[in-house]
């Protein structure tokens, strides 16, 4: 797999801040969830 | 402006260029001034997206948007995460892998040259004239509010940029940007500060936010799912999403910004400190303008916050009319004022009922001042033919600059012009690296040694730069076209994101298949267009599902390449090229990747049958049109970005 150059990889090089790429994705997708819901309740409490 | 203005936004200005010019002075070798030689830290990578992203029309439009139709433009940016951990997935660790220096460069690998060359021209065509817009559309209402001459404005934002852009490259650019955004984010915590400090004796920020949500401004999220409502929940996941991915998967002023990471991995985080920044960026910018509504809820605000155009309406043959509607306006924002302050005493009481009653005063009255509003609209319309019609481009500044004190003024000022040659200087140096690495080093210069190409490249960017100022002088004069070519645009993002998905992700699937894949999603996206009146988000959707299902669908019927014709297109590929910066031995080991091992891979692509690479030269030439018409597209909606004709509620870049 790692042979093909145009072939999107998962992850070859750890990250700078913690130790997997599939952590850090789940942050950022876990702050957009928690972002629209909150987004969301002060939509219904401000209306 | 009093003289502490003046010498916030001289110093502000004047910093971000001497800085851009220092810390840039160093830079060795085309790939150091093109791509900052690979070096940026991850902060340094998201601070320049974010900065590209963010025109001046950001700051000056969005807390209009907020003023005039609530928070709920904030649902456009929900897809933007999800597309940073998608193309952090594929893109990132690929482009790095290649060590291209465009998008486009790309493409010959996958394609042909021509393909490359068509779409680098194209590209070119396209961000040369948006360029010169995204100077425009701030430099106008810059103009228009300060009563400054256009020409001055349009030459101290584009002579700045050009000045550092030119001197440092790609360095100078994601430098300054970093300044520049640190200016963004203090001016607008500090306007957003000195908003609550004006508000009316006894009125404080719950109160606003109380009186902004009985007015429907705090709509952040809407969770119905309407296909003719342009911002909700799902258009924003999922139209969004989309759209981000080719935005920030396909324009070569974005993807230069994260192929200056010094490695995939500080590229990724780059884009992902974006992702987690980005929608609660927009939601602050959002907040302050509703927060400025929620101040004109107890000071009258002006009946048109354009003040050319007002008065020339008053001073018009419909003067006397304007006069009526101006006093009309006072009464029922006295009247809506009143109701307002109604509507705080009641939320202190804690009485529900009254608090419910005093809702509903408060929205009768407010619609009053709406009505009257409208009429000014109209009256505007039929009186100034050449006007917009709307005067939301103008809410935020004409507030800063009628109410907010001294020095804070300048801030907001400086913010405005730093937003602006963030996005111009990417911009540039975007248009500066194709003309050099996709034009003329592939057709005239492929053994110029890096001295040669990066005095082309310079020269290259104070011509672009000229070109853009130029193109700003005369961009009023191109409103309708400007508008036809936005339309236009729009119907190629999903189209294209479909083939690089398809390309990326269906290795069986040939080029036949994703060609009546990419005719498909045309078409579909053109039906839905021309017989539905669903929001344009949904259609970045459309096209992509549908190139991916049909070429998926289409597969099994189109016949399979040989190896002998993969080989013979890799030897005329690779004929006459000139060696370059990657191929030297200790290249791409420095900076920790394994480019070494990929090119011998790169130039044998016989032995990787049913690969993708295999999959990109089987692309008949017919498809590899619709590519670079896709790619087109996807470029030219980015005009929307800075055309100043357009609300930014129907634009990526220039309302992120």
């Amino acid at each position: 797999m790692t042979d093909d150059p145009h072939r999107p990889h998962g992850g070859d090089e750890p990250p700078p801040v913690g130790k997997r790429w599939g952590v850090l994705y789940a942050v950022v997708l876990g702050a957009l969830a928690l972002e629209i819901l909150l987004f969301w309740l002060f939509a219904r409490t401000f209306r | 402006m009093r003289a502490l203005d003046w010498v916030v936004l001289g110093a502000s200005l004047l910093f971000i260029v001497v800085y851009g010019v220092m810390r840039s002075r160093r830079q060795k070798g085309l790939e150091g001034y093109l791509l900052a030689g690979r070096t940026q830290a991850w902060w340094t990578v998201a601070l320049s997206i974010m900065a590209t992203q963010a025109s001046a029309i950001t700051f000056l439009s969005t807390p209009g948007q907020a003023y005039a139709d609530g928070m709920r433009f904030v649902q456009f940016y929900f897809g933007l995460p999800l597309a940073m951990v998608i193309l952090c997935v594929t893109v990132v660790p690929l482009f790095h892998r290649l060590k291209v220096y465009t998008a486009y460069e790309y493409l010959e690998g996958r394609f042909d040259p021509k393909t490359r060359t068509l779409t680098a021209f194209l590209f070119l065509a396209q961000r040369g004239l948006a360029c010169g817009l995204t100077i425009y559309a701030p430099a106008l209402i810059l103009s228009v509010l300060l009563g400054w001459s256009i020409q001055v404005t349009t030459v101290a934002i584009g002579g700045l940029v050009v000045v550092y852009t030119t001197s440092g490259g790609a360095k100078a650019v994601n430098e300054t940007q970093t300044q520049q955004m640190v200016i963004i984010l203090l001016a607008m915590g500090v306007a957003l500060v000195a908003l609550f400090r004006v508000l009316p004796e006894g009125v404080g920020f719950g109160d606003a936010v109380l009186v902004s949500g009985a007015l429907g401004r705090m709509n952040a999220v809407d969770t119905t799912f309407d296909l003719s409502n342009r911002y909700n929940l799902w258009s924003g996941l999922i139209g969004g999403a989309f759209l981000s991915l080719s935005y920030f998967g396909t324009d070569q002023s974005q993807v230069q910004r994260y192929l200056t990471g010094r490695s995939v991995a500080q590229s990724r985080l780059g884009l992902l400190v974006n992702g987690l920044v980005k929608v609660p960026m927009q939601f602050a910018i959002l907040f302050v303008g509703a927060m400025v509504f929620a101040f004109y809820q107890f000071v009258a605000p002006p009946l048109w916050f354009n003040p050319v155009e007002a008065r020339k309406a008053a001073e018009g043959p419909r003067g006397a009319e304007m006069a009526q509607l101006e006093a009309a306006h006072a009464k029922a924002s006295e009247a809506s004022r009143t109701e307002a302050l109604k509507l705080v005493a009641a939320g202190k009481s804690g009485d529900e009922s009254a608090l419910a009653a005093a809702k509903t005063s408060l929205r009768a009255a407010h619609a009053k001042s709406e009505e009257v509003k409208a009429r000014a609209t109209s009256l505007i319309k039929e009186t100034l033919p050449k006007s917009e019609g709307k005067d939301t481009n103008y809410v935020f500044l004409r507030f800063v600059l009628d109410v907010l004190p001294t020095g804070v003024v300048g801030l907001v000022l400086a913010a405005i012009f730093a937003a602006s040659m963030s996005s111009t200087s990417a911009e540039l140096n975007a248009l500066s690296t194709t003309s050099v690495v996709d034009v003329y080093r592939r057709y005239f210069g492929k053994d110029a040694p890096d001295e040669k190409l990066v005095k082309i490249s310079k020269w290259l960017t104070v011509g672009w730069g000229l070109f853009a100022i130029v193109f700003a002088q005369y961009a009023s004069r191109l409103g309708t076209l400007v508008e036809a070519v936005n339309i236009l645009g729009s119907f190629f993002y999903g189209t294209i994101l479909g083939v690089f998905l398809t390309a990326f992700y269906l290795p069986r699937v040939k080029g036949g298949a994703a060609f009546w894949g990419a005719l498909a999603g045309e078409a579909a996206v053109v039906a839905v267009w021309a017989l539905t009146d669903v929001s344009f988000l949904w259609l970045n959707a459309l096209g992509c599902i549908v190139v991916v299902l049909v070429a998926l669908a289409v597969s099994p019927f189109t016949g399979p390449r040989t190896d002998e014709a993969t080989a013979r297109a890799d030897r005329r590929r690779d004929r006459g090229r000139a060696p370059r910066a990657e191929d030297r031995p200790d290249h791409g080991a420095a900076a920790g990747t394994k480019t070494r091992a990929f090119r011998p891979a790169l130039r044998s692509t016989g032995r990787v049958r049913g690969s993708y690479f295999a999959f990109a030269f089987h692309s008949p030439t017919v498809f590899s049109k619709a590519v670079t018409f896709g790619l087109a597209g996807s470029a030219l909606a980015r005009a929307r970005a800075s055309s100043p004709v357009l609300t930014a509620s129907a634009t990526f870049p220039s309302s992120a």
